[in-house]
């Protein structure tokens, strides 16, 4: 079997890695003969089809397959394709592993000692939003002088270029310099970290779900992140700052939590209790929320943002300190925003993006237009459906055939270049058609490129501009300032231009190219309302490039709660709340009729186990005994050094947690001992590490005592088993794993059914579940993978495969 | 003697049908529920009004009676090209200048006069209070009537500024306090509507909006050199346009206008850039420039349209090959990853697919 530990990261892209970091949560070794009944289907790899799904319910004969594959099954290899399961992805350990040392130290911990523990949860959130604010300030000062720069350049070499010719040297000027930027972000992305791609969301949706994304809370990511995103917002790709923000800050929550940074080698020597997947995910929620809200001036927003995502571990306490990060976050911004802009404590920047004020009399709305919005939300489902089906198919393309960085960094340039492009030729040729007099329409960035002298072009306020202006401009330009041509052509180039960024190797998000797309079309529907109404009041069209906004954003990602009460907060008006959320309930509903959100798109299609809300339906039929791994590897409670050096060296049977079985007990049947404990591979390294041997201990009592600390400290990167040199005569002493075994792991009957053992994953945040019979012997273990496995596909429930590169 | 009746709800004047002092209705209409009341006591203040004098309102007289009386600032010459028709409109008549005011209206002759003094007056505004307001009232309205008058073409900044200096100087008397007389609170705060406070911070918001003080030195008294540099490079500029476009009317072509004016044209826009990038803009000097340059594009039709057309479009069309090219041949030529299957091991997998087929079935 081949090495299962060789690493594949986010963006598909190969990696030295190291071996032990990435073991697989699989339990239960692959056989080299293939189960002889399980019924497979192989068709013919075809483009863009699933090629290669397992029905459960199927009604092929299974006699054709059980000879047919058997030899040539286990090195069989395929195309990707969305109907797999990596490998390479890890579950985190969310449930405390409550061993003797735990117990100990958590009898120790006195009254005073759980205050400071809650203060210090305290400062670490306010510390969380205090680093997430400024990072938001750092990408946005640097951005808008970079942008400004830029603009400034181009801008005076086309006005030279009007007077004297030669604006075709303009345009390559300009595509050039889009280019370079990117060039530069991308290059930082695909060689440097190549986690780092896109907007994140998807990576710490899965983090907060539970699976371990490697490298995704690194500060090498971080740093990648800003980088990248300043180079792809100022290369004027159709992409927006706000997404990667909310990866930041859960890379900032993941950092300051820890007390140390793994990747700069450096311990502070504080946190140091929350040095475990339990309190970190708490801190990550923390992150992402203040993300969200320094990406949009949404606190609220960002705490149900988080609640939204990784609702499935909560309370009440946890909640209050990830709104305290929110609200922190926010008003560092603002506060250092105000600052920059030279009117300290001025504090009307809360957001990254600002949709301005939306308070005279023209924009309130009536209840005779809420049929109206319903039918702007549908707009948005069908157009965010076919984004996300066009990106399908793109990304599709992408993993299969430009996976080699160099290509995904040519790529990124090509599309740089093309949307400068692009931009140039909308305003080059809109310019007969769409110049406005200046001062007629109070607009607040008017450009005239091309245009006489006196006017400005429409087009370019829209394209010629970061999108965050450009938003702005559509929602609060007087209703005369854009024509409805410019307008249609605007969406329909930007449409396609953001459907092809995203998904590039540049850190990239979606929601502003969202917000402008819609807009654009929202603002040309507000338009068309009012030439066909004669009563033109109540349709204004910046209103309805708001409500636009929302409905195309809503298609795109279909986030409910979360997006709504962030959208109304961006915009300040809590009136709002109705028409928005009908706007986005409509979306969400018209979309998924078509196709899944973008987020869950990317995520079902880099074979990650997410396990959803629910199990999937008609899996009842499934039990535990079905689905769980067999045989499992155990380990006597005094078990030989050697067998544990060699079954953790075991490439082709990577597992993560093992069951400690009582030595005494003869195995029957199917299982293989009765259960004491289970233990983890973190754990045996450790103690691998430490020699902790029976033999050693009698022999050397001077030996301290192995703390939970020495756990901690190894905590999040384990050395892999290559590491970690065991001699001759080591291999014959015992290991005592009595003191550091969980000795009360979750275990269910055999006969559970597939939702119950799904709920108690999911509600638990559990990484195994041990099968057991009836005398409480184990006889096959659950893992995420497991679970994750089934998926209901057309009103099927078929099987993914497991696969790795 | 009177006739009232009993019911509260019927409180229109015409129902209770009083004839006499109105004090007597209170005892008589004890049933009567507040809006009853309300029209009593308002019935006392009529029938008060009607027994003592004439109720005319006559307020104008003691408002805006100084509403065509200004100071006269119309600035002395205009530096404006094209405002040479103005001159033959028949200036605004100046009645008399502020000093000349008489001290003390004649409030006497009307009927609310006789009110206010004789009851309220003093103990609403006093006599040194009455003075300022009043010298407020002069100076806005004269602001008001120069803003209006140069609201097309704007000329706001170089037309009104004194006005606008005098109101300070009014609402700043008023609201400073003087004495133990404090005016700022009889004037400015006594009411719900507080007219005064409106009025100022009305005036002061089109100040604010307009920018003038960027056009304006350091005193805010005279404007800035760059405005005033500006102005004459406007005039060079305006002049020009009138002396070549004149002479050739007849012609459609106003070729020989942008032939001789680009030179004045260019160092206006040059100017105005600057003083862009200075932030030193009000929007007198927006506007004109505004004006300028549709006159110059629009009417003259001077701007060089751009004939880069053929070259443009080769250049796009190749770039947007570029990405046709790349997805082609890393279509062709790239491998496809493969992924590599792994057989999970479970119990007893034969039976339990068909387990499986029995229950779903």
């Amino acid at each position: 079997m081949a090495n299962v530990a060789n690493k594949v990261s986010w963006s598909s892209k190969d990696d030295e890695g190291r071996p032990g970091e990435s073991t697989p949560l699989l339990n239960g070794s692959p056989s080299a003969s293939p189960s002889p009944g399980l019924s497979r289907q192989l068709s013919q790899n075809n483009f863009f089809r699933i090629d290669r799904l397992t029905t459960v319910n199927l009604d092929d004969d299974t006699a054709q397959d059980q000879d047919g594959d058997s030899s040539t099954y286990v090195s069989k290899e395929i195309t990707h394709n969305e109907n797999l399961l990596s490998l390479k992805y890890e579950s985190l350990d969310y449930d405390n592993s409550e061993n003797q040392l735990f117990m100990e130290e958590e009898r120790r911990i006195s009254k005073i000692g759980v205050h400071v523990l809650e203060i210090k949860r305290w400062v670490v959130c306010g510390f969380i939003g205090i680093f997430t604010g400024l990072i938001a300030c750092f990408i946005d000062i640097v951005v808008e002088k970079l942008a400004d720069e830029k603009y400034k350049v181009v801008k005076e070499n086309i006005d030279k270029a009007i007077e004297g010719g030669g604006l075709s040297i303009s345009l390559v000027l300009w595509a050039s310099m889009n280019a370079g930027f990117v060039m530069i972000g991308s290059i930082l992305v695909a060689f440097v970290e190549p986690v780092a791609a896109g907007s994140g969301i998807p990576q710490i949706k899965c983090y907060l779900n539970g699976v371990k994304v490697p490298h995704v809370v690194r500060l090498k990511t971080l740093m990648v992140k800003v980088l990248g995103v300043i180079s792809s917002v100022v290369g004027g790709l159709a992409v927006g700052k706000e997404g990667p923000m909310i990866h930041s800050g859960a890379v900032i929550a993941a950092g300051i939590s820890q007390g140390r940074s793994s990747t700069l080698k450096r311990d502070f020597k504080i946190f140091e209790y929350f040095r475990r997947d339990t309190e970190k995910r708490d801190f990550v929620s923390a992150g992402a929320a203040a993300g969200v809200s320094a990406a949009f001036g949404a606190p609220v927003g960002g705490v149900l943002f988080s609640l939204e995502e990784g609702a499935s571990f909560w309370n009440q306490m946890l909640t209050w300190r990830i709104f305290f990060a929110s609200m922190i976050s926010t008003f560092t911004l603002n506060f250092v925003l105000s600052i920059y802009h030279q009117k300290p404590g001025d504090l009307s920047n809360p957001g990254l993006i600002n949709f301005g004020r939306f308070q005279s009399e023209a924009v309130q709305y009536n209840w005779y237009e809420i049929p109206i919005f319903i039918i702007v939300g549908a707009i948005g489902g069908i157009l965010g459906a076919l984004f996300n089906r066009l990106n399908y198919c793109l990304t599709m393309f992408r993993i299969r055939y430009v996976h080699r960085p160099c290509l995904q960094v040519i790529e990124a340039v090509l599309v740089g270049a093309v949307t400068a492009t692009v931009s140039f030729i909308m305003i080059y040729a809109i310019y007969t058609y769409d110049c406005q007099p200046v001062g007629e329409d109070p607009i607040k960035y008017p450009l005239q490129l091309f245009c006489p002298d006196g006017e400005y072009n429409a087009m370019a306020t829209a394209f010629f501009n970061t999108p965050e202006k450009s938003v702005q401009s559509l929602f609060h330009d007087s209703p005369g300032s854009y024509n409805p041509l410019t307008l249609g052509l605007f969406t329909l180039s930007y449409f396609f231009l953001a459907c092809w960024t995203y998904g590039l190797a540049v850190s990239s998000g979606i929601f502003i190219p969202s917000l402008l797309i819609g807009a654009a079309w929202g603002r040309l529907f507000g338009i068309f309302l009012s030439n066909v109404s004669a009563v033109s009041t109540w349709a204004d069209p910046g209103k309805y490039a708001l409500m636009g906004a929302a409905a195309q954003l809503g298609g795109i990602v279909r986030m409910t709660l979360s997006l709504t009460v962030i959208i109304v907060e961006a915009t300040g008006n809590v009136t709002y709340g109705l028409p928005v959320m009908v706007v986005l309930m409509t979306a969400k509903i018209v979309g998924d009729f078509c196709i899944e959100g973008l987020y869950d798109i990317h995520i079902k299609l880099q074979s990650v186990p997410f396990l959803g809300w629910e199990p999937p339906e008609k899996s009842h039929a499934l039990t535990a005994r079905e689905v769980m791994s067999y045989p499992v590897t155990c380990f006597k409670k005094l078990e030989k050094v050697g067998r544990i050096v060699d079954i953790l060296s075991d490439t082709s049977a990577n597992h993560n947690g093992f069951p400690v079985v009582d030595e005494n007990h003869e195995p029957d049947g199917d299982n293989v001992g009765r259960l004491c404990g289970l233990i983890l591979r973190s754990q045996l390294i450790v103690l691998l590490k430490h020699k902790v041997f029976v033999e050693r201990a009698s022999s050397n009592l001077a030996q301290k005592k192995l703390q939970l600390k020495d756990f901690r400290d190894a905590y999040p990167r384990f050395p892999p088993i290559q590491s970690i040199h065991v001699s001759q005569d080591e291999r014959n002493c015992t290991m005592d794993l009595t003191e550091f075994m969980n000795p009360t792991p979750y275990s269910v009957p055999g006969e559970a059914s597939l939702p119950r053992v799904f709920r108690l994953f999911r509600a638990l945040g559990l990484r195994h579940v041990v099968i057991c019979d009836g005398s409480n012997g184990v006889i096959g273990i659950v893992t995420r993978k497991d679970l994750a496995r089934y998926r209901l596909h057309k009103g099927q429930l078929e099987e993914l495969e497991m696969a790795h590169t | 003697m009177v006739t009232c009746s009993s019911r509260g709800s019927t409180n229109s004047p015409s129902t209770v049908k009083c004839a006499g002092v109105g004090a007597v209705l209170i005892p008589c209409c004890l049933e009567m529920t507040s809006g009853g009341l309300m029209a009593a006591i308002l019935l006392i203040f009529i029938s008060d009004g009607a027994l003592g004098t004439t109720t005319a309102p006559t307020l104008e007289g003691a408002g805006f009676r100084g509403s065509d009386v200004g100071l006269s600032l119309e600035s002395p010459g205009s530096l404006f090209g094209w405002d040479a028709s103005r001159e033959g409109r028949p200036l605004p008549r100046w009645v008399r200048g502020a000093e000349d005011l008489p001290p003390r209206p004649d409030w006497d002759s009307s009927a609310a006069a006789w009110w206010m003094t004789s009851l309220a007056e003093p103990l609403a505004v006093g006599e040194s209070c009455r003075q300022l307001l009043w010298d407020f009232a002069q100076s806005s309205a004269s602001l008001i009537s120069c803003v209006v008058k140069n609201a097309r073409p704007v000329r706001l900044c170089e037309e009104c500024t004194p006005q606008f200096q005098s109101l300070w100087e009014a609402f700043a008397n008023i609201s400073k306090n003087s004495g133990n007389v404090s005016c700022s609170k009889q004037l400015l705060r006594s009411d719900r509507l507080q007219l005064v406070l409106n009025m100022n911070n009305y005036l002061r918001k089109i100040w604010t909006d307009s920018m003038c003080d960027a056009c304006l030195n350091e005193n805010k008294t005279a404007p800035s050199m760059d405005t005033l540099t500006f102005r004459k490079m406007l005039n060079d500029s305006l002049s020009c346009f009138d002396h070549y476009s004149l002479k050739r009317t007849a012609l459609k072509n106003n070729s020989d206008v942008c032939v001789k004016c680009k030179v004045f044209y260019n160092n206006l826009t040059e100017w105005y850039y600057s003083l862009v990038d200075k932030q030193s803009l009000c929007i007198d000097i927006i506007d004109a420039m505004n004006l300028t340059q549709q006159l110059w594009s629009k009417t003259y039709n001077c701007t060089v349209p751009c004939s880069d057309t053929i070259p443009v479009i080769a250049v796009s069309t190749f770039l947007l090959f570029l990405p046709v090219i790349f997805y082609l041949s890393s279509f062709l030529h790239s491998e496809q990853k493969k992924w590599k299957l792994m057989e999970p091991k479970r119990l007893k997998p034969c039976s339990s697919t068909a387990h499986i087929e029995d229950r779903s079935s």
